[in-house]
């Protein structure tokens, strides 16, 4: 069942939080009431050519209540850039709930999510579903700079256990952060593990995957045009049951099983 | 005085209701393309090119966007021509909407082969060649970079299939008036023009080519020109009606192509930006016609070499 639609969204926010780091809300009632976190939105930023193609942006938090989806997107390009320039009450052309979202399962109680730069994004609607489900939810994150990380205070806010590193830290680096990851995983048993934007992440909860029987998914990123799959421009390899599979990453994912994932192509 | 311009067409003998079809490679018809496009607005679909066996595609990155356009190096990915009649035709045909096949391969035999089983099948409204993927072999391309070959390819279709041939030219030749009049010659009823025009663009940070395969297939509104520059050409030498495509993302773009004398248009790279951009095309096709007090999109096909004539003849 596709539930996606493609509205006029009323920007309600859009405010630099760190460094080139932006904070988006926007209300799309129609989106919101089916957006599971690990989906994504495109966004038509300009109905001009420029920027030419939708930008599809991982769904940060899906309020069913108010009917708000909340992005968080850097600005890198051209894209971000203008989406950056969008003004309050401003109106926004919004298509979603695409994708495979992570799994979501009663079975397991205590969740790990590692997040790294703005891959932190998608984990802060998962982290927040499952601890509104009552579930023990740890989340490591890490950044270039301590200032790029969020999320923080609402996740507490909820119980998570949050911890952070960053490149430029003194004491917790990003590093070390997954260091204490391990040692934690060894003690607290996770039985769900997700993560996003790093390849050593995903090479780690593969490894917990393996020696400890995590139920470990990715969200994996790639260029993509239409988002819908209908131009099969996002295709990756995965390794489906032993064998070399072409799937693409905007319908078959954008969450895979990480044992699944082949980091070395990514 | 408010009245309803007629939009339909028809081409090949059959009626189409509006216009637009979907140009191939762009779009898939499933429930994505039900729940978000409203399939009305079509007279007819074209889907994805068919191979014999089935595609995986090129390695990725497969598209990357560029100023006004897109680059695409997909490679034909498709399931193949036996799991697209076994598991996918029979739904879609439920959908009711007239369809075009696009068919593709690496030699006459595999095209031909490919005509062959699809005309076992009922209810398609025609075939598309398509002879001119720049992102497939070599071969394929060459089928279409040339009259010979093209005349040959299509004869051979044209033997096999007693569906309407419509053969898809590449922008990538010496002369696409040559190349259509060949195909004309061949039995083709229709011809649909252009594919992607072969581009590039290169990683500077990696200093390498932005796309998997090096080259790769150049779309959008970057393309229209010159797509509108080669439907002018073609239409002064052929026949059969014109399938226009190229970078139309507006009603105004898809009443150009009319103009230099195409019946029809194609969406292509749109149906990625904008999933209601069928239905502003319509309308303001329909308002283009009304306020020009044209009763139908027909008298305003090819009405661009018209003006061109009356100039030479020293008209006023």
């Amino acid at each position: 069942m596709i539930e996606a639609v493609d509205v006029p969204g009323k920007i309600l926010e859009n405010s630099e939080i760190a460094s080139g780091i932006f904070r988006i809300e926007i209300e799309a009632p129609e989106i919101a009431v089916s957006a599971l976190p690990g989906q994504f939105v495109t966004l038509r930023i300009s109905q001009h050519s420029l920027p030419f193609l939708r930008r599809p942006m991982s769904i940060a938090l899906a309020n069913p209540d108010n009917g708000v989806i909340r992005i968080y997107y850097k600005v890198v390009g051209i894209g971000t850039l203008l989406l950056s320039e969008l003004s309050p009450q401003a109106s926004l052309d919004i298509a979603g709930p695409f994708g495979r979202p992570f799994s979501f399962s009663a079975d397991y109680t205590k969740v790990a999510l590692l997040g790294r730069g703005m891959g932190i994004a998608p984990l802060i609607f998962k982290a927040l579903t499952e601890a509104m489900a009552g579930k023990e939810v740890w989340a490591f994150f890490s950044a270039r700079s301590m200032s790029n990380i969020f999320g923080e205070q609402e996740l507490r806010k909820f119980g998570v256990n949050f911890y952070f590193g960053s490149d430029d830290a003194s004491k917790m680096s990003s590093d070390y952060l997954l260091q204490y990851f391990f040692t934690i995983a060894k003690s607290e048993k996770f039985d769900y593990a997700a993560t996003c934007g790093s390849k050593r992440m995903i090479r780690l909860i593969q490894d917990l995957n393996k020696t400890q029987g995590t139920f470990a998914e990715a969200l994996v990123e790639q260029k993509m045009a239409c988002g819908i799959g209908f131009c099969k421009g996002c295709a990756i390899t995965i390794l489906n049951n032993f064998e070399r599979k072409t799937v693409l990453v905007c319908r078959d994912g954008p969450v895979f099983p990480a044992n699944e994932v082949i980091v070395d192509e990514l | 005085m408010s009245f309803e311009p007629d939009h339909s067409i028809e081409i090949f003998g059959v009626k189409w209701k509006t216009p637009l079809t979907t140009a191939s490679g762009t779009f898939e018809l499933g429930d994505m393309a039900r729940k978000l496009f409203d399939l009305n607005d079509f007279g007819a679909i074209t889907l994805k090119s068919l191979t014999l066996n089935p595609r995986e595609g090129n390695p990725p990155p497969r598209i990357a966007e560029v100023d006004c356009g897109l680059l695409n190096s997909i490679g034909l990915a498709n399931p193949g021509i036996n799991y697209f009649l076994e598991q996918i035709l029979p739904k879609i045909k439920s959908f009711g909407i007239p369809l075009i096949l696009s068919i593709a391969g690496d030699s006459i035999e595999e095209y031909v082969s490919l005509a062959q089983k699809l005309s076992k099948i009922e209810g398609l409204m025609a075939l598309e060649v398509n002879m001119s993927c720049p992102n497939a072999s070599k071969r394929m391309l060459e089928f279409g970079s040339n009259p010979k070959d093209s005349y040959f390819l299509v004869k051979e279709i044209c033997r096999v299939s007693h569906y309407p041939i419509i053969a898809k030219l590449t922008p990538n030749c010496l002369s696409i008036q040559d190349i259509a009049l060949a195909v004309e010659e061949a039995g083709a009823n229709a011809v649909s023009l252009i594919n992607t025009l072969i581009g590039m663009d290169v990683d500077l940070l990696l200093k390498k080519p932005i796309t998997g395969l090096p080259t790769a297939g150049l779309s959008g509104p970057a393309i229209r020109t010159i797509a509108l520059r080669m439907v002018w050409e073609v239409y002064k030498v052929v026949k059969i009606p014109i399938i226009g495509m190229g970078g139309i993302i507006r009603a105004e773009d898809a009443i150009k192509f009319f103009l230099v004398g195409a019946s029809a248009v194609a969406l292509g790279t749109v149906n990625f930006i904008d999933f209601s951009a069928s239905k502003k095309i319509i309308n303001g096709l329909d308002s283009y016609l009304r306020e020009n007090s044209f009763a139908s999109l027909k008298e305003i096909i090819g009405l661009a070499h018209k003006s061109l004539e009356f100039m030479r003849c020293g008209g006023d």
